[in-house]
């Protein structure tokens, strides 16, 4: 064979060698590529799932409590919320409600933002250590109420139900001032 | 104040606050209950934790059995517990369906009497666990004690009640209190009752007559302004009342934070114990009537030189 045709042919058969190559490389690259690209694929539509059912923005618990360097419970979340707790013993709630309640620094129950199972009511309570002092509260239906006192039976009263507004003052438990006149009084 | 106010002992770590106080009968070991779910023994002198028994539950009372054999306590959800103080172990568990914030043990240990928030008393065998008995109250019971001199009961809510234990019939009734009683003490000769109250007042009556003897106040005014014994205005809700088995003190103490002292036949104030951080829980005098023990809501129990 003529020398330089045979050079011209090895050269063509390094180019094709080099060829071959480099489209085996891309073929392994392409699947690797499809490869990758499907599992990450799967991957988003897992983690996706997964914040839908748990997600770490939204807790789904029955109540949550908040302790200070003491222990001693401060804030209470729950449905429903427990027991008050009074200078170190626990009494009888009267009604189911669910909401959020603040304790002070000896665990005493001072207030609480609540719904309460029987009758539907939602209401706002603000208690001193003899009780309750103040209360907000809406009815279900109609009617809405507020409420401050003292345990001498000084007492303001504001209320609108069925569409009457009453406003009532008591000091020591006798009505001084009360609009309209003909509402019915007592402690 | 006295001279041996620095012998006072300090004993810590009673977590979520002590609610309950109990003296072993020789005064050596005193029984304290916590909200953190533990009831601590201590030896008193020392002032040593000789163990701790796992409530695991709030606790509201503690008693010693009269010859010390049984510790009992009450909680919010696990009923009345006894356990052994010499051994440590658990005897038995009475499941309640509501919960009992005070109990007491029969003078003779043969029973055992748990006040509970649906207004019943319940008469236990505390060496069996068997119900013996059952008062329907006018109301819940928040706090109770046997008269060891008269065969009677005596627990309250407002209103004050003794019950024969025998007939369990109401024999009398004491008004008085505006708001719940929170703590009931009898003198060693039955002569008087000590209540103290959600409303801001200690009252010592003559226990017989069921007539009041003494307003008391933390703090006193001299005198006592009349119209404030009508509606009172001092400061905060007093917890527990003791009377000294020799019958020369009766403590008072409350959410004030101070310990009072006073003379329960004249009413005069003898001396303040200061030094607690939270509300104050219970008190107990020591059968010597040499200290007197008071829980606190910040953890500790301080032991008071008289």
């Amino acid at each position: 064979m003529n020398p330089r045709l045979q050079k011209r042919l090895e050269h063509l058969e390094h180019q094709l060698r080099i060829f071959r190559l480099i489209h085996a490389l891309s073929l392994i690259g392409l699947v690797v590529y499809a490869y990758r690209k499907l599992f990450h694929s799967n991957r988003q539509v897992s983690r996706h799932q997964e914040q839908e059912s748990d997600s770490p923005e939204i807790l789904r618990v029955r109540g949550l409590i908040v302790v200070d360097e003491n222990g001693t419970e401060r804030v209470w979340i729950g449905a429903p919320l427990p027991d008050p707790l009074m200078l170190g013993k626990r009494y009888q709630r009267q009604g189911t409600i669910s909401g959020i309640l603040l304790m002070d620094a000896d665990g005493n129950e001072r207030s609480g933002y609540v719904t309460s199972d029987e009758g539907g009511a939602v209401f706002l309570t603000l208690d001193n250590m003899s009780g309750q002092a103040a209360t907000f509260l809406a009815n279900a239906s109609t009617g809405v109420n507020l409420q401050m006192w003292d345990e001498n039976k000084n007492r303001i009263e504001l209320m609108v139900f069925d569409e009457i507004p009453l406003m009532s003052l008591m000091r020591r438990g006798e009505t001084v001032f009360q609009s309209p006149e003909n509402k019915g009084g007592g402690d | 104040m006295n001279d041996r106010r620095a012998e006072t002992k300090i004993l810590t770590g009673h977590v979520q606050g002590a609610t309950s106080l109990s003296f072993a009968g020789d005064g050596r070991q005193l029984a304290v209950g916590t909200l953190g779910g533990w009831v601590n023994l201590w030896d008193v002198q020392t002032g040593r934790l000789i163990r701790s028994f796992a409530a695991e539950d709030e606790t509201y009372d503690v008693a010693f059995s009269p010859k010390s054999r049984l510790l009992a306590f009450t909680g919010y959800r696990k009923g009345i517990q006894f356990w052994n103080p010499a051994t440590g172990l658990h005897q038995r568990t009475i499941a309640l369906n509501t919960w009992s914030t005070t109990i007491a043990f029969s003078p003779d240990g043969d029973t055992l009497a748990a006040g509970t928030q649906d207004g019943k008393i319940l008469f236990f065998d505390p060496q069996t666990g068997r119900q013996q008995d059952l008062i329907e109250s006018p109301a819940p019971i928040c706090a109770l004690i046997f008269d060891t001199n008269a065969g009677f009961l005596v627990g309250g809510f407002i209103s004050i009640y003794a019950w024969n234990i025998n007939s369990k019939d109401i024999i009398q009734t004491i008004e008085g209190h505006r708001r719940p009683v929170l703590s009931l003490a009898i003198s060693k000769d039955g002569l008087q009752l000590a209540s103290a109250s959600k409303d801001k007042t200690a009252r010592v009556w003559d226990r017989q007559a069921g007539t009041l003897l003494h307003t008391l106040t933390h703090p006193t005014p001299e005198p006592i302004p009349e119209e404030w014994k009508e509606q009172p205005h001092w400061k905060l809700p007093l917890t527990a009342v003791s009377f000294s088995p020799d019958g020369r003190f009766l403590a008072t103490g409350g959410a004030d934070r101070v310990v009072y002292l006073w003379n329960p036949r004249t009413g005069e104030t003898l001396d303040t114990f200061e030094g607690h951080r939270r509300a104050i829980t219970s008190l107990a005098f020591a059968p010597d009537s040499h200290w007197l023990a008071s829980a606190s809501m910040d953890g500790t129990v301080r032991v008071w030189p008289t």
